[in-house]
């Protein structure tokens, strides 16, 4: 049985001729195209949503790759040069000793970046194929990628703060590389993607689901 | 983005603690204590309450 059956009289919106607006939460009439209270364009179901979240959902993969593949940092010292990767600055972290730095890289920088690539393609998925749809759970993977996407700013962060830290002519200098754009692509790819995807598109399966 | 921030600012600063001496400042604790503080703040507001106060100015009645 779904769990979402017990609370079962749900009213949908969009069938009593009513939006609700996105950013007041207001109720208006269908035939309004703005909010009464903040003026807000209205719309049943967010044109083009699906297409728009799979499309950033592309750009953030091809993204990806030239972020992992090129360096993000390259240090020039008195010992020569050295350049690293995102995956390169994660093992100096664990040779350090500070693993929980490591640990915190790799979460924020690969494991919350392909997480959220993974949970959105899921629940494009789900809203194309209503045979596997499971609402309140969908609901709740929404809720994570909306919560934990702005934490792989670190990453671009750290380059920004140690590049426009060490800057000592000639001694020593902390330059970024090709992958911090990348990278930051890839983040800002996500979030729009997060932001584009309609969670009503999740409910309305649920309904036709049940009139089968 | 300001905890982001701050958390992306400790990584950095462990980074360059084996290149450099580094000491704290009244800066930093207070740039902590704000980045917590926003952080607060802007969880408790309450997004209704605010606008169904804003839709009473505007249509000088009470939301329905």
């Amino acid at each position: 049985m779904p769990e979402y059956q017990h609370f079962s009289p749900v009213l949908i919106a969009k069938n009593q001729s009513i939006t609700s607006c996105p950013v007041c939460n207001g109720l208006s009439p269908n035939s309004e195209s703005h909010c009464a209270a903040c003026d807000s364009a209205l719309h049943s179901r967010m044109p083009a949503s699906l297409q728009r979240t799979i499309a950033l959902l592309i750009t953030a993969c091809f993204l990806y790759v030239p972020a992992n593949v090129f360096n993000i940092l390259r240090t020039e010292g008195v010992e020569g040069s050295m350049e690293k990767t995102i995956v390169g600055s994660i093992i100096m972290f664990m040779d350090q000793g500070s693993y929980v730095l490591a640990l915190i890289v790799f979460t924020a920088s690969i494991i919350v970046p392909t997480g959220k690539i993974a949970a959105l393609s899921w629940l494009c998925i789900c809203a194309i194929t209503p045979r596997w749809s499971q609402p309140l759970s969908n609901t709740r993977l929404y809720r994570l990628t909306e919560l934990f996407g702005r934490w792989s700013m670190i990453d671009v962060f750290v380059v920004a703060l140690l590049s426009s830290l060490v800057q000592l002519d000639g001694l020593m200098s902390i330059t970024p590389g090709a992958a911090v754009m990348a990278f930051a692509g890839v983040v800002i790819a996500t979030m729009l993607a997060t932001m584009s995807f309609d969670t009503r598109l999740i409910w309305d399966l649920w309904e036709k689901n049940n009139e089968r | 983005m300001a905890e982001v921030f701050l958390i992306s600012a400790f990584i950095s600063m462990v980074k360059v603690l084996s290149l450099a001496d580094l000491e704290l400042e009244i800066g930093f604790w207070s740039y902590i204590l704000f980045a917590i503080t926003l952080s607060v703040a802007i969880n408790s507001i309450d997004k209704l309450q605010s606008w169904r106060t804003v839709y009473k100015l505007v249509t000088n009645k009470a939301a329905v």
